[in-house]
């Protein structure tokens, strides 16, 4: 018998706020928050839904307000939970267009709108080739600057506030938006396939 | 490029944007120094930055200039607004030379121009002045756009701003018109999903406008999209939940609110934010933030705002009704929508204040009245001979003495009644009172034989007549036989002989004829042969005399016998001109009024059976009244049936008419209730619901209320007046030598005086009468009302047919429809307008009750009671009306109950 997801998350996200930081709280949540939102994209996926474009921020809210008894948990348990469904929802989206490249199969996802904000990177609004290069370029961003490259995730994944994402990792607002702003042009730069370094 | 290389580019990279940007180039030069490869790093990631932001930038929008020419036709006055999709203009169609707004889409895109295609093709299909009118769809340079209603006014936002917040009458008002345009929307099935201070405008005369239906969708369409104003969307909206009309009612909730307290009661920018908000924030009445705000207002405010749609308002009407000052069924007409059956039994009654007469000033007059119509009865004698009369049981006997006496053998089925026989033109009617016999199963009476062309005898006619074994003698008022028939009787102990003794002398009557010439009263010494016309052809012997008449009268009387198998089988003693027999058979001879009846039902009730149809499939007929009045009406006629078991209607009627053709109407009724009032009632629902709060009320058990109880009062009031104004009519032609008319259907009377069961099944009878009429009249009258335009032509008409009609079956001379036709007429139409439904039935069955019952003041007359019975009826109606009627004011005053 699978206990209830819903309390299972809540009590994880307890534990990850509390004083200790949940030792492998996380890991544990993962695959919670995994299934959830895989079910929730399903649809998307499948093709279920056409002229429908995928809004990933959105389905990631969707999932806390399914996931997460809300009374329960504080702000900062949900800047977790946020992390987490941001790490989830970047898996569930590459390995879709991964596997659509792969096999060069037609239907199937179209459009992905990730955060708003990321519109402003090129590309970025639809397409598998684009998501994989988001990937690859967050992974070698991570190389260097690992912090860096969680924020991108939750920003463009999670849709998560720039407070939120400093609760969550524990540095300041501040220093979030400069690490955002800059990984944004570092991006446009990556991805226009204009490095120079 | 390493980890340390990184974090440098970054802090130059951000250090560098705290500068103006013509710096920053040299501001990195400055602090990079010497490593190249790191200023060139930096510069890059700036460039990038740059492009994104001018990237990001809104694309600049070609607007349309005043006095510019769209589309070839349009003239540009003014923009009016610009919103996430296009630009709304005030522009002037040279075309038509009329004013329009245009709202143009700026990019083509598939979204935006499926959302304006579906705006016209949604906004098109409500048709309501309190919602912008959407004239036409076009295309112009690539961009779709929408021609519209100009509404010369301002929208609610922007009137907010301006004025910071509405009195809370204001509010009611537009509350009431927003509730109406979107009842009419809803009926239309048609959801808005976007309703919005921004989307509701106010014209120069302050009514409203609901516009933007790019959103729209039809009822129950299954959308996936999230689409709406987060700000302004009910809960099950913002999560994709189903959306309903509540989810509409919510949104007005919410406007309203703002409205009231001039603040977003939520302020968010995207969905998820106002969801979150939804589910930390408490809404507050507005009167926590705002003060004079009536509590009506607040209360319907707050329940428009409940987060379960469940427990919200149903429809928009009822919302209109929760508002201060609506007038539920008003606002159903305006919206033009059929309003449920709960709204008009709940809608506020319009004699609720106290009408022109009190309680007690009606009450007065209704034991005024009803003691006039007892004492016109009495006096007129409405069972003709009055006391004088004898009591059927006394008749039975004699009868039953004279069938022993020609020899027939006493029978248990016994039935006596009285019939009408109409006079002569000019006279009353008289009374006939008949008694009958029934024998038992008895060989065929049409035993025949015939010798066939081969020679041999075949018998045949091994057939019971329906009549066979009946023995019937009619007495008139003086208590004379004047017909006698027995059918087919043929006891099986007695010989079959001729006449026993056979004419004494010619031209004189038999011996057998002797019994009954004294029953009739005739001499036999004045009797003279005549040829017999009259007796049946199946005798052995057959005889008719002429005779003078007896009384004031004169005249001769034809008498004829006949006799057959050794008993007399026919005798009858009437004017040579009348025919007892055919006076007793013919029932209604005219075959004209007959035919167009029948056409008129036959067409009447295919007509129903489609409305039935119609309205059961789409919802609109009110089940639960219609089983509880077809129930109702089916347990009186159910009881009726059962009072009148061993009764016979008429002395030559069917024996299997007491059982089966009498209980027929049992379930006929109920089918008749079950088709003609899910087909008739919706209408008048729809059209005139003023008309049904009282009736709507009765029928839902809810009687404690003035409307019930006034209704009750006014109409046993009216009925009685009726009865009245036919009495009255009834003593006209002997106090102004009037001719009097004949065929005056006094059949339920004759029957109420047999006896107090007979008079309870004459009164269960003109109940459910009752009823079916009413409803039926009600409709042709809001038939007439469609279809003349103009209520009072409307009740002309009704009046002039209802004259009509009751001079024909109630009136007692030639001039009758001008002395009870036209009044009764009139006051129907009066009393169906001003008071409703359950007031004309109420007096429909007063009026009944009292003419078809045999008043007397005359204590000793055996059907006394009958009479006495009826009048109390009425009265008692009357006073329970006066009691609800009271009763509900009473409460009222303590405030413990508010109707």
């Amino acid at each position: 018998m699978t206990p209830d997801p819903r309390k299972q998350v809540t009590r994880i996200l307890k534990e990850l706020a509390g004083a200790d930081g949940g030792g492998n709280a996380a890991e544990r949540l993962l695959p919670l928050v995994y299934d959830e939102l895989r079910g929730l994209a399903g649809g998307y996926l499948r093709h279920e839904r056409p002229g429908h474009t995928l809004q990933a921020t959105e389905l990631v809210h969707e999932a806390f307000l399914k996931l997460v008894d809300q009374t329960r948990v504080e702000w900062k348990g949900r800047s977790h939970f946020f992390a987490v469904s941001a790490q989830a929802m970047r898996r569930i989206l590459v390995d879709h267009a991964r596997s659509r490249v792969r096999d060069k199969r037609g239907g199937g996802l179209q459009r992905v709108t990730l955060h708003e904000e990321v519109r402003a990177l090129p590309g970025l609004e639809c397409g598998h080739e684009d998501l994989i290069a988001l990937d690859d370029a967050l992974r070698e961003l991570a190389q260097v600057d690992e912090r860096q490259a969680k924020i991108v995730e939750m920003k463009c994944f999670g849709g998560l506030k720039v407070k939120e994402i400093a609760g969550a990792i524990d540095v300041s607002v501040r220093t979030v938006e400069g690490d955002w702003t800059h990984a944004r042009a570092w991006l446009r730069r990556r991805l226009s396939g204009e490095d120079g370094s | 490029m390493n980890t340390e290389r990184h974090q440098r580019a970054k802090e130059i990279f951000l250090a560098a944007l705290e500068r103006p940007r013509d710096e920053r180039t040299g501001y990195v030069m400055y602090v990079a120094g010497e490593d190249d490869a790191l200023v060139s790093e930096v510069v890059s990631l700036l460039a990038f930055h740059h492009e994104g932001e001018e990237e990001s930038a809104p694309p600049p929008r070609e607007l349309l200039s005043p006095g510019e020419l769209f589309a070839g036709r349009f003239r540009i006055v003014r923009m009016l607004g610009r919103g996430g999709m296009g630009e709304v203009y005030h522009a002037h169609d040279e075309r038509v030379d009329m004013p329009v707004a245009i709202k143009r889409l700026l990019r083509r895109d598939r979204h935006g121009s499926g959302s304006i295609i579906n705006e016209v093709r949604l906004a098109r299909r409500v048709t309501h002045p309190f919602v912008c009118r959407v004239f036409d769809l076009g295309e112009h340079d690539g961009a779709p756009f929408i021609s519209m209603e100009y509404v010369d006014g301002e929208d609610l936002a922007s009137l907010l701003r301006r004025v910071g917040r509405l009195p809370s009458e204001r509010v009611a008002e537009i509350g009431r018109s927003l509730c109406i345009g979107l009842a009419a929307a809803h009926a239309q099935g048609v959801l808005h999903r976007d309703l919005k201070p921004a989307n509701i405008l106010l014209d120069a005369a302050g009514n409203v406008r609901i516009t933007d239906f790019g959103i729209a969708t039809r009822t129950g369409a299954n959308t996936f999209a999230i689409a709406g104003t987060p700000s302004y969307m009910a809960p099950e909206q913002l999560v994709g939940g189903t959306v309903t009309e509540r989810s509409d009612l919510y949104a007005l909730g919410l406007v309203l609110h703002e409205l009231l307290t001039g603040e977003p009661v939520f302020r968010g920018s995207g969905r998820t934010e106002v969801l979150e908000l939804h589910q930390v924030k408490r809404i507050p009445a507005p009167s926590k933030t705002a003060t004079g705000i009536e509590p009506s207002l607040d209360r319907a405010v707050r329940k428009a705002l409940r987060a379960d749609p469940a427990q919200r308002f149903a429809t928009a009407l009822e919302m209109a009704a929760a508002l201060p000052g609506g007038d539920p069924l008003a606002a159903a007409l305006a919206a033009k929508v059929t309003p449920s059956p709960e709204l008009v039994a709940q809608a506020p009654s319009r004699d609720q204040s106290k009408g022109p007469f009190g309680v007690g000033v009606l009450l007065v007059g209704l034991v005024i009245t009803l003691a006039c119509v007892l004492g016109l009865g009495s006096e007129l004698e409405m069972i003709p001979g009055g006391s004088a009369v004898e009591h059927p049981a006394v008749g039975a006997h004699r009868a039953g003495e004279l069938f022993r006496s020609l020899g027939y053998a006493e029978e248990e089925s016994a039935y006596r009644g009285f019939l009408m026989q109409p006079g002569k033109p000019g006279e009353r009617s008289s009374l006939l009172y008949w008694y009958r016999e029934d024998g038992a199963p008895f060989r065929s009476t049409f035993q025949r034989t015939i010798l066939d062309p081969a020679g041999d005898l075949i018998v045949y006619g091994a057939v019971t007549p329906p009549d066979a074994g009946r023995r019937v003698a009619v007495y008139n008022t003086d208590r004379n036989l004047v017909y006698f028939e027995a059918s087919g009787t043929l006891p099986e102990d007695r010989p079959r002989s001729g006449p026993a003794a056979g004419p004494a002398a010619p031209g004189e009557p038999p011996p057998y004829m002797r019994t009954l010439l004294s029953a009739a009263g005739l001499d036999p010494l004045l009797l003279v042969p005549a040829d017999p016309a009259r007796a049946p052809v199946i005798a052995d012997e057959t005889a008719a005399w002429r005779a003078p008449a007896g009384g004031d009268a004169g005249g001769t009387l034809r008498v004829e016998a006949a006799y057959w198998n050794g008993l007399p089988t026919y005798f009858s003693a009437g004017p040579e001109e009348e025919d007892v027999r055919e006076a007793l058979q013919a029932k209604d001879a005219r075959l004209a009024p007959f035919v167009i009846a029948h056409v008129l039902i036959v067409g009447f009730l295919l007509s129903a059976v489609v409305l039935w149809y119609r309205n059961t499939r789409s919802n609109r007929s009110d089940r639960a009244a219609t089983q509880k009045l077809a129930f109702l009406v089916a347990a009186l006629a159910l009881v009726e049936w059962f009072l009148l078991i061993g009764h016979m209607s008429h002395p030559l009627a069917d024996r299997s008419e007491m059982l089966w053709s009498r209980f027929f109407r049992v379930p006929m009724m109920w089918a008749v209730i079950m088709v003609f009032y899910p087909a008739l009632e919706p209408g008048v629902r729809r059209y005139w619901p003023q008309t049904l709060v009282a009736w709507m009320r009765a029928l839902r058990g809810n009687f404690r209320n003035q409307a019930v109880g006034r209704s009750l009062l006014l109409g046993t009031l009216v009925g009685t007046g009726w009865a009245l104004l036919y009495l009255v009519d009834m003593a006209l032609p002997s106090m102004f030598d009037l001719v009097r008319t004949a065929g005056i259907d006094d059949s339920p009377r004759l029957l109420a005086a047999l006896g107090i069961t007979q008079e309870v099944s004459v009164l269960l009878r003109q109940a459910y009468d009752a009823i079916g009429r009413g409803v039926t009249i009600l409709f042709i009258f809001v038939m007439l009302r469609q279809l003349l335009r103009h209520p009072v032509i409307a009740g002309g008409v009704l009046a002039l047919v209802l004259a009509f009609l009751e001079s024909n079956t109630g009136g007692h001379h030639a001039l009758s429809i001008l002395t009870v036709g036209l009044p009764i007429g009139i006051l129907s139409a009066w009393v169906l307008a001003a008071s409703g439904l359950l007031t004309y039935v109420v007096a429909g069955f007063a009026y009944c009750a009292l003419r078809f019952s045999p008043l007397t003041l005359d204590s000793d007359a055996w059907f006394a009671p009958s009479g006495f019975l009826a009048v109390a009826v009425v009265f008692l109606i009357g006073v329970a009306g006066a009691f609800l009627a009271g009763k509900s004011r009473a409460t009222i005053r303590d405030g413990s109950a508010i109707e």
